[in-house]
């Protein structure tokens, strides 16, 4: 137990370690100096002395590998560095805009569930019907289409013309309808494909046929067998989407300026503002990679095929 | 004349995909009596599984009939492993279909399943196993035990000993032989192996295109195959 828990810390170090240090050095690569964007902000002439200065006091001046390190010490501190922009310290940014992205991911994942797992069932069960028929166009269409257009579309109809919701959402409860529409609209037409396919595979196997010669209900095999089944694959897809959102939905969020961590992450790189870029960086990485082990753990309970070749890699 | 306990007339199956028709089953006919051991033989594409799958309900027929004379049949098939759900212990597979059809309480389903599994030769502990931690012989016995559960008059064997090595399908023969005898069962044994068909089966039918080309007591086919195919297919067997 103790050197599988050592083995995960290691990657899990390596990966933060790794990801951190890619994205210094395309932050570091990319176009516009941080202190001069800081100074001439609103048109301000400013001399290259002063941009200078600037440049010495942000320690900018230094190498970039010497810069990654000081961040990286500075982390292993608990000090996350302090944004150029605001002057409030990164942890500050980070949950101040958390909250935000975390209600957004949550309802609109739950809503997506709510939407996708059912009507996927529904397709599989009664495949080439109308219903299945009738499904398969529109999630075709719903993931065909970009988010930016679904929120555009969404706001003609429900604030423009309808006058029901605000168009910015400045993340009062009335605003976050529509991000949560537009997220989970797009995403369950994904999700609904997936089921379906997952669902269908299930259906196929021996186990169901065998099911049915003994007397037990096609209600009772999709629901105590199938689905159950197919939680695994189903938890893994949604533990994807999860960690992906909660590093914000940045198109949705900006474009109903919804102050989640999405928004804040386009506003830092817009202005340079490289502790808040790494910052978010750092974030999405530890996410991800928790996310990923605990839909690891989650996965090996509910299926015992996956404990079993677990236990047997971890004995090799 | 014995009683049957199976009875199949002009059975027909036709797969359409657009325009194209496909004959899998062509009016094939047979009964089966009861306590005798049946076997459907043939090469694979021949229309075996699909006529199973009829017999068992799985399938509805294009035309013709299916008449089983009791009052349960069961089935028993090619992969073991893919025939258990994986998230259940086996003892929850075995109780699985006398919890739809009787209405026994948990304590005496498990006392049946635990009767059964010694009947096909596992011992109780295999009970708290799930399928994947079981080998492929295990597995079958296991399959076999749950389709005799609910103690059918039937059991429909489609390929059971296919994916088993040569060694573990002598004692799954043997196994199913002695339950015949215990429980009086009949078997529709379904197969592409002539020679294991001959060690099991009273009377055969050979299968071919979906038709049933030839048909009598498994010694007279194989002795004296009246047809060219059925000469083939054990031309075949004697080559191997």
């Amino acid at each position: 137990m103790f050197q599988i828990l050592l083995k995960k810390t290691g990657s899990f170090l390596i990966i933060i370690i790794g990801i951190t240090f890619l994205s210094f050095i395309l932050s570091y690569l990319s176009p516009g100096d941080p202190a001069s964007i800081m100074l001439k902000k609103g048109g301000n002439m400013v001399s290259e002395e002063v941009v200078q200065q600037k440049r010495e006091e942000l320690g900018l001046d230094s190498p970039m590998v010497e810069q990654y390190f000081r961040w990286l010490k500075g982390i292993l501190k608990g000090d996350f560095g302090t944004s150029y922009r605001s002057k409030k310290s990164v942890v500050r940014e980070i949950t101040e805009s958390l909250p935000y992205t975390i209600l957004l991911t949550v309802s609109s994942l739950l809503l997506t569930m709510l939407i996708a797992i059912p009507l996927g069932l529904l397709s599989a069960k009664f495949k080439d019907g109308w219903l299945d028929n009738a499904l398969r166009m529109i999630t075709y269409l719903f993931s065909s289409l970009p988010s930016f257009f679904v929120a555009l579309v969404l706001m003609y109809i429900f604030s423009l013309k309808l006058k029901l919701l605000p168009v910015i959402a400045k993340g009062n409860r009335n605003g976050m309808v529509m991000p949560m529409l537009v997220l989970a609209l797009t995403l369950a037409a994904w999700y609904i494909r997936q089921v379906r396919a997952i669902v269908l595979s299930e259906l196929g196997k021996e186990y169901v046929e065998g099911l049915l010669t003994r007397g037990v209900s096609e209600m009772s095999i999709l629901f105590r067998h199938v689905l159950r089944n197919c939680l695994a694959p189903i938890i893994t897809l949604t533990g994807l989407s999860f960690g992906t959102m909660l590093g914000g939905s940045t198109i949705v969020e900006s474009i109903f300026s919804w102050p989640g961590v999405g928004k804040m992450a386009v506003d830092a790189i817009t202005a340079r503002d490289y502790p808040v870029i790494q910052g978010y960086v750092l974030w999405m990485a530890v996410i991800v990679v928790l996310i990923n082990a605990l839909v690891e753990i989650i996965c090996s309970l509910l299926d015992p095929r996956i404990r079993r070749g677990r236990m047997s890699s971890d004995e090799a | 004349m014995e009683k049957e306990i199976l009875t199949v007339n002009k059975l027909n199956k036709i797969f359409r995909q657009g325009k194209k028709e496909f004959h899998a089953v062509d009016h094939i006919s047979f009964s089966i009596r009861k306590g005798e051991c049946f076997g459907l033989i043939g090469e694979s594409g021949s229309g075996k599984s699909t006529a199973a799958n009829m017999i068992s309900g799985l399938m509805r027929p294009t035309s013709g009939e299916v008449r089983f004379h009791g009052s349960n049949l069961q089935m028993v098939f090619q992969d073991p492993k893919a025939s258990f759900s994986p998230h259940m212990r086996i003892l929850d597979g075995l109780c699985e279909g006398l919890r739809y059809r009787t209405s026994l309480s948990r304590k005496e389903r498990e006392e049946r399943a635990y009767e059964v599994l010694e009947q096909v030769g596992l011992k109780p502990e295999y009970g708290r196993k799930y399928c994947h931690e079981l080998s492929g012989g295990e597995c079958q016995r296991a399959a076999i035990g749950r389709a005799i559960m609910i103690r059918p008059e039937l059991l429909i064997c489609d390929e059971v000993t296919s994916a088993l090595d040569v060694s573990v399908q002598e004692q799954i023969i043997q196994l199913l032989k002695k339950l015949g005898r215990e429980n009086g069962m009949s078997y529709l044994f379904i197969s592409h192996d002539l020679a294991l068909v001959s060690g099991i089966c009273d009377r055969i039918a050979v299968m071919r295109r979906g038709k049933i080309v030839e048909m009598g007591e498994t010694g007279e086919v194989i002795l004296h195959p009246k047809e060219e195919y059925t000469k083939r297919l054990l031309d075949s067997v004697l080559t191997i």
